[in-house]
């Protein structure tokens, strides 16, 4: 089969099952809005996929993979709230108003960060890892890479200042 | 979301303040009045202290998801 036809066979299937393919997403997922979102997901994904593999049942493989992609997403957002859980246990924001569900990180800013993150060096990136994440000093920073402290500093500094300019204009 | 000005005051001390929380686990109590007295001070003050916390929150969540599940932008 060659690849195109295996691409039509499974847009098919995809779309000929659409509807069982979402009630499967949101059976895990829990609701119809992030049910959209993995079908998205899905169909994209196995598009892409079928360059490289040979399907025998197109009908099978969108399943597996709406099914593989919900259940991700799932372990996703339960990690979240994971996440969330412990990042607010004994660090109160000092603001009557804020609670962790004003503290509410959309996908697109999630997004822009991961790109703004990616695009920094791999060293200021790691040092960044360890004073945000660890919560390491940035003298045992210093330490940890070899590197000197004032170095640290600066590396610190622009990972910061690459993320002060994620800002939102319309939101302030 | 787009490019922040560099030279906004209020920006910039929305995110000392951020980031001197994450370097003073738990603040000082006179800090911590100092805080609240700016962020009550202006509800402008507010809303860049909640955005600025907003991409910090953002931020740590990028690299836990990456070290997590190891895909993304941030993995290479």
């Amino acid at each position: 089969v060659s690849n195109d036809r295996q691409r039509q066979d499974l847009q098919a299937a995809f779309i000929e099952h659409r509807h069982r393919l979402r009630q499967a997403a949101q059976r895990i997922v829990g609701n119809r809005h992030l049910a959209e979102d993995v079908l998205q997901s899905a169909y994209l994904r196995i598009t892409d996929a079928s360059v490289h593999l040979a399907i025998q049942q197109p009908v099978s493989y969108c399943f597996q993979v709406v099914r593989h992609l919900a259940i991700d997403q799932s372990r996703r957002r339960a990690l979240e709230a994971q996440f969330f859980a412990a990042e607010f246990e004994g660090h109160a924001v000092p603001a009557p108003q804020t609670s962790p569900e004003r503290t509410v990180i959309d996908g697109q800013l999630l997004a822009l960060i991961e790109e703004t993150l990616a695009r920094l060096p791999a060293r200021t990136r790691q040092a960044f890892i360890l004073y945000r994440i660890d919560g390491m000093t940035q003298r045992a920073i210093a330490e940890q890479l070899g590197v000197s402290p004032t170095l640290v500093n600066f590396m610190i500094k622009d990972a910061i200042e690459a993320l002060k300019q994620c800002r939102d204009p319309t939101e302030s | 979301m787009g490019r922040a000005d560099r030279n906004d005051p209020r920006w910039n001390v929305a995110w000392d303040w951020v980031i001197r929380q994450h370097e003073q686990q738990p603040l000082t109590e006179s800090a911590r009045a100092e805080l609240t007295q700016w962020l009550k001070a202006d509800p402008a003050n507010f809303e860049n202290y909640q955005q600025a916390h907003r991409i910090w929150q953002a931020a740590a969540l990028a690299l836990w998801l990456a070290t997590k599940f190891s895909s993304g932008p941030l993995v290479n």
